[in-house]
């Protein structure tokens, strides 16, 4: 569990056991929600409440977003990765596929394609490839990508907080880390070589970041590794609430990735439903009321819709997740290249809009202007 | 302390523990002897000074002492600077004279005393770096207590209502926001005109309240400063017992295990 709680897992695991549909009813009438309210969201119990949270999440959602969602465009550089996470498409000991790392002018091209399709939200996403892709080129590349997004956020190896603030400086205004697990001997398992093998650098570098000064801090856990997916949102949660606490100049931000199957083959030793997913992002929603939520192209359309209307305020779209895949995409209409990641949502970023405006939102591009400065 | 409902953990100021969750001003008492009762009455441990009040090298002066320092410690409060340089200047002054504790006021606007934020993050920052014990009076402005807790203070002091109102929490929706996002102690100082008040400030989820004109000025002090103690305490009780009414933590079957504070 996420190490700084201040309650111990056997507690937590036996409270949710304890929670009542009326509980969770009561939940929602607090209109100041408390920690115990998420743990009822999250609990079995709450099952069978979904309709009446989803319906509250709704709610909550309109106050802080209104109709708005933001979209983003990924962009991977590089799957390259000294790892061995045992369910990533771009782990070191997966041989089968060539691996690729863009040069500054590809990744131009790619961003070129990205802001074609309408994109001013990117998100800048490596496997770890210090030497491929270090900070100075990283520095370089983020400058130039400026003229063109005006928000730029990175989802790529732990940092310090120095080198963030390189980042920060050239125009970086957000930081995405999983934990993947906060199942410490789970995380052992899954991450037996490379940097990423160290939980607590893993861990550190989100704080890392917000002393760095990033405005946005994303937090997650990949959904299907642990059994346990209430107790991992427990970890989840609790680490953003850590983290708003220390960085109250940055917005914290969640994810909730669901393994999908990769090349290679990894058995997902937990799947998680589509259900489980929609109840975990209702109870982030319900108790974290400002929080921004992000839902990605590994989701079918049709949750993609239905969960942007309760929960989610940001949407990716016309996604393609392997380096040089936008080009490829729009020459053979096809992809070919090592992904980290299935793509489950092929809609084109104007199709997922013509869906956000017949669901009544407003789909909302560009958040901060990059003529202000960084 | 944040959320109602949970365990009130001592109270606790830059290392010092505090049994007392009322702080007492000691302006606008019509003689010491009254002050002296009050104290006495309220089981307060820390009571405001004003520098004029304390005669360096001197030590006689009447209010100072009605105080018993073995019980109750003395913060000295900058009131009557205008600016930083001024409140700086006080603190200085109170050092020589043993004082650490500063009780930082600034206040430009004589008509409703309201504190000058731009000037006491600026003198929060200079003592701070002294080796002051920072206690800054603020008005209910959320995003200023976390710049002073940035600098480093020891609490934050924000208003209920202007000094000497006696109106109340009417800053309460951000007091709320201060109580949830302070990671130093929360004193709602100032405009405090009822035990009530001071029982409310308490359930709201402050940390200590800091009451003057409603006790000095009051027909009997001594016995408003026992009422207002009764309050406090009243309050404190309350939250151990965990209240049961709407909007509070009402759980069927743990009623401790609110898990509030998780982190």
């Amino acid at each position: 569990m996420f190490p700084y709680c201040k309650y111990p897992e056997n507690e937590i695991k036996s409270y949710l056991q304890t929670v009542t549909r009326e509980m969770v009813r009561s939940s929602l009438e607090n209109p100041e929600p408390k920690f115990s309210d998420f743990l009822n969201y999250i609990s079995p119990a709450a099952e069978n409440v979904l309709e009446e949270m989803r319906e509250h999440a709704a709610a909550v959602r309109r106050m802080y977003f209104g109709k708005t969602v933001r979209l983003y465009g990924p962009l991977y550089i590089s799957n390259i990765c000294i790892n061995d996470c045992a369910y990533c498409g771009f782990r070191t000991s997966y041989h089968e596929h060539k691996r690729r790392r863009l040069t500054f002018d590809e990744i131009m091209a790619e961003a070129r394609i990205i802001k074609g399709y309408g994109m001013d939200s990117l998100l800048l996403v490596s496997g770890e490839d210090p030497v491929g892709i270090p900070v100075d080129f990283l520095v370089k590349v983020v400058k130039e990508l400026k003229k063109m997004f005006s928000y730029i956020s990175i989802e790529i190896y732990p940092m310090d907080r120095d080198n963030y603030r390189k980042l920060f400086e050239a125009g970086v205004h957000g930081l995405t880390i999983y934990q993947e697990t906060y199942d410490q001997e789970l995380y052992k398992t899954l991450h037996r070589r490379g940097p990423k093998a160290d939980y607590q650098n893993r861990l550190d570098a989100m704080a890392a970041g917000g002393e760095a000064g990033f405005y946005n801090l994303g937090m997650g856990a990949l959904l299907g590794l642990n059994p346990d997916w209430r107790l991992e949102a427990v970890s989840v949660a609790a680490h953003g609430l850590w983290i708003r606490k220390h960085f109250w100049r940055s917005k914290i931000q969640f994810s909730f990735p669901r393994i999908t199957p990769v090349e290679g083959g990894f058995q997902v030793p937990a799947p998680v439903s589509e259900l489980n997913l929609e109840q975990t992002m209702l109870a982030f929603r319900l108790f974290f009321h400002e929080a921004d939520l992000f839902i990605s192209t590994r989701e079918s359309r049709d949750f993609r819709t239905r969960i942007v209307k309760t929960c989610a305020s940001h949407i990716s779209a016309g996604s393609q997740v392997a380096p040089g895949g936008y080009e490829e995409y729009e020459r053979l209409k096809d992809k070919r290249d090592l992904g980290q990641f299935t793509v489950t949502d092929h809609s084109s970023v104007a199709q997922v809009v013509a869906d956000m405006k017949t669901n009544g939102l407003e789909p909302v591009f560009k958040d901060w202007d990059a003529s202000f400065g960084a | 302390m944040k959320h109602i409902g949970e365990k009130m953990n001592t109270l606790t100021i830059a290392g010092k523990e505090f049994k007392s969750r009322l702080f007492l001003g000691t302006g606008k008492f019509a003689a010491a002897e009254y002050l002296r009762k009050a104290i006495k009455a309220s089981g307060t441990e820390l009571v405001t000074v004003a520098l004029r009040r304390v005669n360096i090298g001197d030590g006689g002066d009447d209010i100072l002492a009605a105080i018993d320092t073995k019980k109750v410690g003395i913060m000295l409060n900058t009131s009557g600077a205008r600016n930083a340089q001024d409140a700086v200047k006080i603190a200085r002054f109170g050092r020589a004279g043993g004082y650490e504790w500063i009780k930082l006021e600034i206040h430009p606007d004589p008509n409703y005393l309201l504190p000058d934020p731009i000037e006491t993050l600026a003198a929060a920052e200079i003592l701070v770096k002294e080796g002051f014990i920072v206690l800054p009076y603020i008005n209910a402005d959320p995003v200023l207590a976390k710049r002073l807790e940035d600098v480093g203070v020891h609490a934050v002091m924000p208003l209920g209502a202007p000094i000497g109102s006696n109106q109340g929490l009417r800053t309460e929706t951000m007091l709320r926001i201060i109580i949830e996002q302070s990671n130093v102690p929360v004193i709602i100082d100032a405009g405090l005109g009822l035990p009530s008040h001071a029982a409310a400030a308490i359930e709201l989820g402050a940390d200590a309240v800091l009451v003057n004109t409603a006790i000095a000025a009051a027909g009997d002090p001594e016995a408003m400063a026992m009422a207002f103690a009764l309050a406090v305490k009243a309050a404190e009780i309350a939250i151990k017992a965990v209240p049961a009414a709407p909007g509070f933590r009402a759980s069927a079957t743990s009623p401790l295990h609110t898990f509030d504070n998780i982190v």
